[in-house]
């Protein structure tokens, strides 16, 4: 992992942190290939809605951008890649 | 689906729906609903899974009711559903003629009137919420129903499904985010959004004061309302016991407040579904065997 992905993925996880409100989580106890929902983080789907609304106002992601893509939400990097890479565009 | 979540979709098997579909188109609807306390009697009597599911409900509905009294109340209510999916099983077949009045309807117009915004409407497995779409025909607006998948294939048997469906979308509970997002978009684009609030199918869920107790509510409708920034209605659909008529009764319009720049708490969700319980509640004071909250084993 680059220097910028590892950075960037650090800022991602206290903004999750932030916004889904988990005290009692830091950053460094979200491993970067854990499934965010079920056995991994323990999100459901409510926190799933609440992570589009905070692409949408924090890094201006469209929710129609990420409505279908079931894929990105598998694990915390492949969502935090996927942020980063619209970021950049 | 599992078996837990779809007891009520094992009530009328097909050969029962034709039987008295046919029994209906003989001798009436009148008849068909008196018919249907004798077939109801049955599983009153010998289904253990039937009774019990109704228990929690007949409970909190009647603390009181111990025995023989408490089995009774168990078996009107079973017959009372069975009524109902008659009721729904009519206007499916003759369409929206069914006589029908409306109370409170004066918010939930206002609501209408503004077509540059949608709503979320919260339904309950209350009385014949089959009508529900039926019922919804008129409004002029596209209706999106938040549902089970299973309600895809057994829409025709389940919900009376009006001449116009076209006006309705079905939004799959099981799909990506419980259909979640979906049912924003959907808000946002102007559309109302119809979802029960009464039933927890594996979503988030909180309790609320329901009688002397508290029940389990989904959060889901609330979520959805927040994060739109939209307004609900309650709508509960009751029949009178003689099945002669159908009351639309919509709840007061209930505002749920949600700050766009951090995460909607559970907590500030649990208030507007409290109120919509209330609602629930005096409908359940008024017909008390149309609350059709079943809960399996």
């Amino acid at each position: 992992m680059d220097e910028a992905t590892a950075k960037f993925r650090l800022e991602f996880k206290k903004n999750l942190i932030e916004w889904l409100q988990l005290e009692e989580k830091a950053p460094e106890e979200i491993k970067d290939d854990e499934p965010l929902f079920g056995s991994g983080l323990g999100l459901d789907s409510l926190d799933a809605v609440e992570i589009v609304i905070m692409l949408q106002r924090k890094y201006n992601i469209p929710q129609r951008d990420v409505d279908q893509k079931r894929e990105i939400f598998a694990t915390f990097a492949t969502l935090s890649d996927f942020v980063q890479a619209r970021s950049m565009q | 689906m599992s078996e837990r979540q779809n007891l009520s979709a094992t009530r009328g098997s097909s050969a029962g729906i034709r039987f008295f579909r046919v029994f209906m188109r003989l001798f009436g609807l009148k008849h068909a609903c008196n018919f249907v306390w004798f077939v109801v009697l049955f599983y009153a009597l010998f289904d253990r899974r039937a009774n019990r599911a109704a228990l929690p409900y007949v409970q909190l509905r009647f603390p009181e009711a111990r025995g023989f009294t408490r089995w009774l109340h168990c078996y009107r209510l079973m017959a009372s559903q069975g009524e109902a999916l008659l009721i729904a099983g009519w206007i499916g077949a003759h369409g929206w003629k069914f006589p029908h009045r409306a109370e409170n309807r004066d918010g939930m117009a206002a609501l209408l009137a503004d077509r540059s915004r949608g709503f979320v409407m919260v339904t309950s497995h209350f009385g014949c919420w089959q009508a529900a779409l039926a019922g919804l025909a008129g409004f002029g607006r596209t209706v999106n129903l938040l549902a089970q998948p299973d309600a895809k294939a057994e829409l025709d048997k389940r919900m009376a499904v009006p001449d116009c469906a076209d006006q309705f979308k079905l939004i799959p509970a099981d799909g990506f985010m419980g259909g979640l997002l979906e049912c924003i978009e959907a808000v946002r684009r102007g559309e109302v959004v119809c979802v029960m609030g009464d039933r927890v199918a594996g979503g988030a869920s909180r309790p609320a004061k329901f009688f002397s107790g508290a029940m389990e509510f989904p959060l889901s409708p609330w979520l959805v309302a927040a994060r739109s920034g939209c307004p609900v209605v309650p709508l509960f659909i009751a029949f009178e016991p003689d099945c002669s008529e159908l009351l639309f009764r919509f709840g007061d319009v209930i505002r749920v407040s949600g700050d766009p720049d951090r995460r909607v708490r559970p907590e500030e969700l649990a208030a507007p579904m409290a109120e919509y319980a209330r609602g629930l509640e005096n409908m359940a004071r008024r017909y008390p065997y149309q609350v059709f909250r079943f809960e399996p084993d």
